[in-house]
């Protein structure tokens, strides 16, 4: 030891990387630093832990995982027992985990722990996995000696939407709130008092307010935190597991389905660190409701007399097949479908009814792969190690959540830019650049410097605002993530749903190799994009529309061309599970399953083809997607190939539709821009019929500037009317700083906001009004 | 033996006075040291002083400041001013009468290790305390010895006195550092220890108040001075608190190595008339028990862990035949009870439930049983088995007095108190 | 009178990082109010950029920080063992058999409250207790009965 406090030791050589020690008696050799427990989990050894677990940092908090040690640096003392979620292994370290005094500490911490535990485990929703239980039954002591009286604390107490707590329960391991600060730097959890007062709860009393909370259930070794979609429905010996993957948007989280008989009663994590990194969002995690809805579409209908009717399915895809074939036909959608499904629309299109008019851009999204625009692609996994993040007018939070956790932990060591007219990284955007939609190309092309100077820049960008926008990204040089607008947005592209676009990036009029595997001519002229296709429609020049899982009256961005369009156009047909607004409009409606009620791939946000196996049955009268196709197929008298065509050596670009018209509002200060931007709970489709989502489901909702809303009479909360294109729609305020202010902000997908027109004005809703307006 | 080092003059004057306490020669030995001693020689004399630590456990103090780590990061030092051990009264004393020795102390401490600031933590409770030292560090910025440049040297640093809020594991080192930073008072996992990596992650010493008092002393007369008074291995001088059934409660600095029989006997003057001494707790209610056969041991860190007890905090609290040793136990169990800070499990619960066995059994409830299960208890509890030391706190007294006074635990399993206790419920 | 704020940001100023401030902030709040007000909670939350659950979480770990608004003559007595063995107790139970108010409570015109709490460092004047926030000591029962009343005259 130096005697010199101001000179430092001698720099050390540098250790070996590995350390041998034993466990149990074996010799082992670990990674320097390795911790007890880890090592002691690898040979396959059993440790009971509470407060331990793989994804957070080790706090040494609950003491039962101890073990007993011998060995440098406590060889002084001959054995002591110690946490082993606190000690690294060190050379010649002696790790005994089943000796007497390990043993019995152990015991007298599951002692400890159930004392003022209520063991209450016949009504606990956590019996049969938990780990209280298990660890009781494998180290615990046969009998309790407590005699006294237990604190009692709340019990059953709602902690909003999903989350059910029960203080009694609550082992105060923190995983819940270490997670919460750690891994979502938030603070819907906290731990309040102290001692054995402590308790977990939310902050002062109000409901958990994030969009993961059901993570903590699966953190929580015990039945402390627990859904109310799983409450009283199942033990775990009852439940049989699917693995799946979430389709609930373009990140694909992978999952694990709990079915008890033919219903799901809970979904939970599969870790997968290269997408997921093992979380879920609320969103992928509750919203399996819709399997059982009471709206399911469960029967076709065809139109009869001006009204939609039950039909056989035979009837239904004969008037489907006469329909679409009784003149020129366009097919939009197919962004909800699986790879395989998509590949059989855009066969049937080309082969079925001879048009490249096909697209399943009915949203915002201009394209999918970064080399649709000729750009590299990142990784997911890059994000741990880029220094410099482009956010572009991009919300991870809100249309792939489980990103934005990643994004989070980039954002503590890297610069994250968020550029755009909305702030989108609530929780740790180290730089925001507040800026007007055609403001953003500009501002794009300044950080050009900034991304030359970077060792490994990103861009994530959902793919809106048009070619302009894409050459500024483009000159950036960095590789992209493109969040997608649906869920399989990109198995659509690569697919070939895109009007000049084949299968496998080949471009329309050089298909070759399709068309060999296909073994049939191609239409050669490049088709129409989505709105051409409404257009054409609107004016007369389509004689019929075949909507695939999409509601283009709630998603396209001019809401009032797609309502002229399926107007004028002679014949529609819709395939969806539940009776939409565009389906409402239809001549034929298919109904189809859903995501989770069958099989297939799906490709997420960067092309991984993950495969999803069928979990449940779905309605008894609806289908597939793809055994409809085939069966309109056959109908039409095509056979569907199987095999994919092969890739291009070189990807055809697709052309990327104009941006549409976002523009600041008028000078008379009254009028403001109108921006749609996509809400985690909004939407016409599951999210809408979803009886688990329901509380949380965004409808309505006006996010304004508080800037100028006194002027405008408006508060948070307030309903209001939005005028705009000789339109009326009612919502509700909500202020939000991140707003850019003149600018009004409706969530996309949500009913009417596409009909305003691109500048609205807002009016308080009169006391009387009274019922909404629209 | 009385020997008045810190406490020397404090009776007679207003030591919080800037000018009283220069015009006894105070603030002489920073000047000393800035005007000529490099840090290295300020360092060298602590090392030679063997000054060891007057918070509780007996570290070295020049020890603990050569493990900082030579990395070019800012340093941090911590003054430990919670005084929450029940029976531990010095700090207060010398916060509220001489709060310029410690000021002194602390900036010859920082000159010596480089630090880059330094916080006094003062327990919550210390209203007075607070305002006294906060004016105190005013006064010396005043006069130009906080601060920039002080006394004209090269050297600068800044004092911070802050405030707890009621917490005894605040004490803690690591707990101190989690308040400090503004977040409960949680002990973290030790390594890293805090001169590796301490308040917000950086190098940080932690010293009581009353180690940093004797700085000025050993600073100006010479560490050999210092290490010459007292035992060879427990140099310089120790405030003992006295309290409980002394004639005379109080602060009495002796010398190390004094005998403790003299200090109760003679500088507390002895127990109160026509009682009889049962058994001393040395170092407030984490300390295990001395009877009174031991009375003749030396008051110095060595001699007092012979007899399987400590010096500690020196709080010494007395107990005569009235005291009976299960409700000591109670009380020191109601204690820990109320102060754990809950994060790990032994002590959380063990706490809850010992001084719920203790509460039955003071209150005429007992069960056959209950002693063994106290045993059991202490055993779960202790043994390094929890996060921080307050654990193995918590049993320290009640294994001592289980061990010399099992038979009272064990009446008290009938109902019966051997002292015949008339408890007051309180609840 | 809340938390003045030129106070709170030279508080926050002292410290490397500004979340340091918290338990000073809590306490100027508390001076100024008599209590820490809900208010209170969201002004530091934003004061020192942390959510206002963080604060509630961190506030209810400490004792001294009162949650409701105090009683204009405030008593709290130490319990700990030099205390409870003078009789800290004994004076406690007097004090509720003669005005019904017992540990932990509040007489119901809010004139006092009495309280119990940990070793004050003051053993040495045991029984002792903080009266007002004062160190005082010993107490015994006359003294503590006649504070509660007033007849020592009201703290400012
Ligand atoms: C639960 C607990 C409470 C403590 N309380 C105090 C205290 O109030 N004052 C103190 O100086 N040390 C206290 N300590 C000891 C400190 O952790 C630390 O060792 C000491 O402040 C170091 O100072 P020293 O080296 O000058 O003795 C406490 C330790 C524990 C485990
Ligand atoms: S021993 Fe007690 S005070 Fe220390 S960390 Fe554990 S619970 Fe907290
Ligand atoms: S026991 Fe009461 S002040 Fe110490």
């Amino acid at each position: 030891m130096s005697s010199n406090p101001s000179a430092g030791p001698q720099a050390p050589a540098a250790p070996p990387s590995t350390v041998s020690c034993t466990i149990d008696g074996k010799p082992y050799t670990f990674p320097r630093g390795t911790l007890i427990v880890d090592a002691v989990r690898q040979v396959g050894r059993p440790i009971p832990y509470y407060c331990y677990h793989p994804r957070l940092e080790p706090v040494g908090a609950c003491r039962v995982c101890m073990v007993q040690v011998e060995g440098p640096p406590v060889a002084t003392r001959g054995p002591i027992v110690t946490t082993g979620c606190t000690t690294p292994v060190f050379e010649g370290l002696k790790i005994e985990t089943m000796s007497d005094p390990a043993k019995l500490a152990r015991q007298q911490v599951l002692e400890f722990l159930l004392i003022n535990h209520p063991l209450d485990c016949p009504v606990c929703d956590k019996g049969g996995e938990c780990d209280l239980q298990d660890f009781t039954l494998a180290y615990g002591p046969g009998k309790s000696q407590f005699a006294e009286q237990k604190i009692l604390r709340h019990k059953a107490e709602d902690l909003g939407p999903f989350l059910v707590l029960d203080q009694e329960r609550c082992i105060l391991c923190q995983r819940c709130v270490r997670y919460e600060n750690e891994v979502l730097h938030e603070q819907n959890l906290v731990l309040k008092e102290r001692g054995d007062r402590t308790v977990i709860d939310t902050g002062a009393g109000e409901p958990y307010a994030g969009y993961f909370s059901g993570n903590n259930t699966e953190l929580c070794p015990v039945g402390a935190l627990t859904s109310h979609t799983y409450r009283f429905k199942a033990r775990p010996w009852d439940v049989r597991p699917v693995p799946s993957v979430c389709q609930g948007c373009s990140l694909g989280c992978n999952l694990t389905v709990n079915l008890r008989g033919p219903k799901i009663v809970r979904l939970l994590w599969r870790e997968n660190q290269a997408v997921d990194a093992g979380w879920l969002c609320d969103r992928g995690r509750y919203g399996f409701g819709h399997t059982l809805a009471e709206q399911r579409l469960a029967t076709p209908l065809v139109r009869r007399d001006g009204e939609l009717r039950a039909a056989t399915w035979e009837e239904a895809l004969s008037a489907a097949a006469a329909g679409l074939t009784a003149g020129p036909a366009a097919v939009l959608g197919g962004g909800r479908l699986t790879d395989e499904e998509s590949l059989a629309l855009s066969q049937l299109a080309r082969l079925g009814l001879r048009t490249n008019d096909v697209d399943w851009r009915v949203g915002y999204q201009g394209f999918a792969a970064p080399a649709a625009i000729g750009l590299s692609e990142a990784a997911i996994t890059d994000l741990d190690r880029s220094d410099l993040v482009l956010l572009l007018d991009t919300s991870p939070l809100e249309e792939a959540p489980v990103l934005d956790i990643r994004l989070r932990r980039t954002a503590r060591r890297a610069t994250v830019i968020d550029l755009g007219p909305v702030r989108n990284l609530r929780h740790a955007a180290s730089r925001r650049v507040a800026c007007a939609p055609d403001e953003l190309a500009r501002r794009v092309a300044e950080l050009a410097p900034e991304f030359a100077a970077a060792q490994s820049p990103l861009v994530i960008w959902n793919g809106r605002g048009g070619p302009a926008l894409a050459e500024a990204v483009a000159a950036l040089g960095a590789p992209l993530l493109v969040v997608g607008e649906f869920a399989n947005a990109r198995g659509a592209e690569a697919a070939g749903l895109a009007p000049d676009l084949l299968p496998g990036y080949h471009a329309v009029g050089a298909g070759a190799e399709v068309a060999a595997v296909w073994g049939a001519e191609l239409p050669r002229e490049p088709g129409r994009d989505a709105a051409g296709i409404l257009n054409a429609a609107a004016s007369g020049d389509l004689q019929a529309l075949y909507v695939v899982g999409a509601n283009p009256l709630r998603s396209f961005p001019d809401g009032e061309l797609a309502d002229r369009a399926l107007d004028a156009v002679p014949f529609l047909v819709v395939q969806d599970l539940f009776l939409t607004e565009t389906a409402q409009r239809a001549d034929v409606v298919l109904p189809a399953l859903g995501a989770l009620e069958k099989a297939g791939h799906t490709s997420n946000l960067v092309g991984q083809s993950q495969p999803v196996a069928r979990a449940v049955a779905g309605p008894a009268g609806a289908l597939a997607d793809g055994m409809i196709l085939r069966r309109l197929a056959a109908a039409l008298n095509v056979t569907l190939a199987d095999q994919a065509p092969p890739e291009a050596e070189t990807p055809a670009r697709v052309r990327l539709p104009e941006a549409g018209g976002e523009r600041p509002g008028g000078g008379s200060g009254e009028e403001l821009g109108l921006l749609l931007r996509p809400r985690l709970f909004a939407g016409g489709g599951t999210a809408a019929f979803d009886p688990n989502l329901e509380p949380v489901h965004v409808a309505g909702e006006v996010r304004l500037n508080p800037e100028g809303t006194d002027r405008l009479g408006l508060q948070e909360g307030a309903a209001v009317h939005l005028h705009g294109a000789g339109t009326t729609v009612r919502g509700t305020v909500r202020l939000d700083a991140g707003v850019l202010p003149g600018w009004v902000v409706l969530a996309a997908h949500d009913f009417g906001g596409n009909r305003l027109g691109p500048r609205v004005r807002v009016t308080a809703v009169p006391a009387a009004a009274g019922v909404a307006a629209r | 033996m009385i020997r008045k080092l810190l406490t020397e003059g404090m009776d007679t004057h207003d030591l919080t006075r800037l000018d009283v306490y220069r015009g006894r020669g105070g603030y002489a030995a920073l000047a000393k040291a800035l005007g000529g001693m490099s840090p290295e020689d300020v360092f060298n004399e602590v090392k030679t002083s063997n000054l060891r630590g007057r918070g509780g456990a007996g570290a070295g103090a020049a020890f603990k400041w050569s493990t900082l780590p030579n990395d070019g990061r800012p340093r941090y030092l911590i003054l430990n001013g919670d005084e929450s051990e029940p029976g531990s009264f010095s700090g207060r004393m010398l916060i509220e009468r001489n709060p310029h020795r410690i000021i002194e102390g602390a900036l010859l401490a920082a000159y010596a290790c480089g630090m880059a600031k330094t916080f006094v933590y003062l327990r919550g409770e210390f209203y007075e305390g607070y305002a006294i030292l906060k004016r105190a560090v005013e006064m010396a910025r005043d006069a130009g010895l906080v601060g920039e440049r002080i006394l004209g040297s090269g050297f600068s640093h800044e004092i911070v006195v802050h405030r707890g809020a009621g917490a005894y594991i605040c004490g803690e080192e690591t707990a101190i550092m989690e308040s400090l930073e503004g977040k409960r008072g949680h002990p973290r996992t030790k390594p890293p220890f805090p001169t590796a990596a301490g308040l917000y992650g950086m190098p940080t010493v932690i010293n009581n108040v009353e180690t940093i008092a004797n700085l000025p002393g050993i600073v100006e007369n010479g560490g050999a001075w210092f290490a010459a008074i007292g035992p060879e291995k427990s140099p310089g001088t120790k405030i003992c608190s006295v309290s409980g059934r002394v004639r005379r409660p109080g602060n009495y600095e002796i010398e190390m190595g004094t005998p403790l029989r003299e200090l109760i006997e003679e500088h507390a003057g002895g127990l109160e008339p026509g009682h009889e001494l049962q058994f001393i707790l040395p170092a407030g209610a984490s300390s295990a028990l001395i009877q009174p056969k031991d009375l003749d041991v030396s008051l110095d860190f060595d001699s007092m862990m012979a007899i399987r007890s400590m010096l500690g905090s020196a709080g010494m609290l007395v107990c005569d035949e009235r005291d009976c040793p299960v409700h000591v136990a109670y009380l020191g169990a109601r204690f820990y009870h109320h102060e754990s800070c809950g994060k790990c499990t032994p002590c959380r619960e063990g706490t809850g439930w010992t001084e719920k066995v203790l509460y039955r059994m003071e209150h005429g409830q007992g069960r056959p049983g209950d002693t063994e299960r106290l045993e059991q208890l202490c055993q779960g509890i202790g043994g390094r088995k929890c996060l921080c030391l307050l654990g193995d706190f918590s049993v320290t007294y009640l294994q001592s007095a289980l061990r010399a006074f099992r038979d009272a635990f064990v009446a008290h399993e009938h109902g019966s108190c051997p002292m015949a206790r008339q408890e007051v419920a309180i609840r | 009178m809340p938390l003045d704020l030129e106070t709170a940001r030279a508080a926050v100023a002292r410290y490397p990082s500004p979340r340091s401030a918290l338990l000073t902030l809590l306490w100027q709040a508390q001076e100024a109010d008599g209590w820490v007000t809900p208010q209170t909670v969201e002004t530091v939350a934003e004061l020192l950029g942390l959510t206002a659950s963080d604060v509630e979480s961190v506030l209810s770990f400490y004792s001294m920080y009162r949650r409701t608004p105090p009683a204009t003559r405030r008593l709290q007595v130490c319990r700990s063992l030099a205390c409870a063995m003078k009789g800290a107790e004994e004076i406690l139970e007097h004090v509720r058999a003669e005005t019904g108010v017992g540990p932990g409570e509040t007489a119901p015109d809010g004139s006092f409250s009495v309280e119990v709490v940990e070793c004050l460092a003051a053993c040495d004047h045991a029984p002792s207790c903080l009266w007002n926030e004062r160190m005082e000591g010993p107490l015994d029962k006359q003294g503590a009965l006649a504070r509660l009343r007033g007849q020592g005259g009201d703290p400012a």
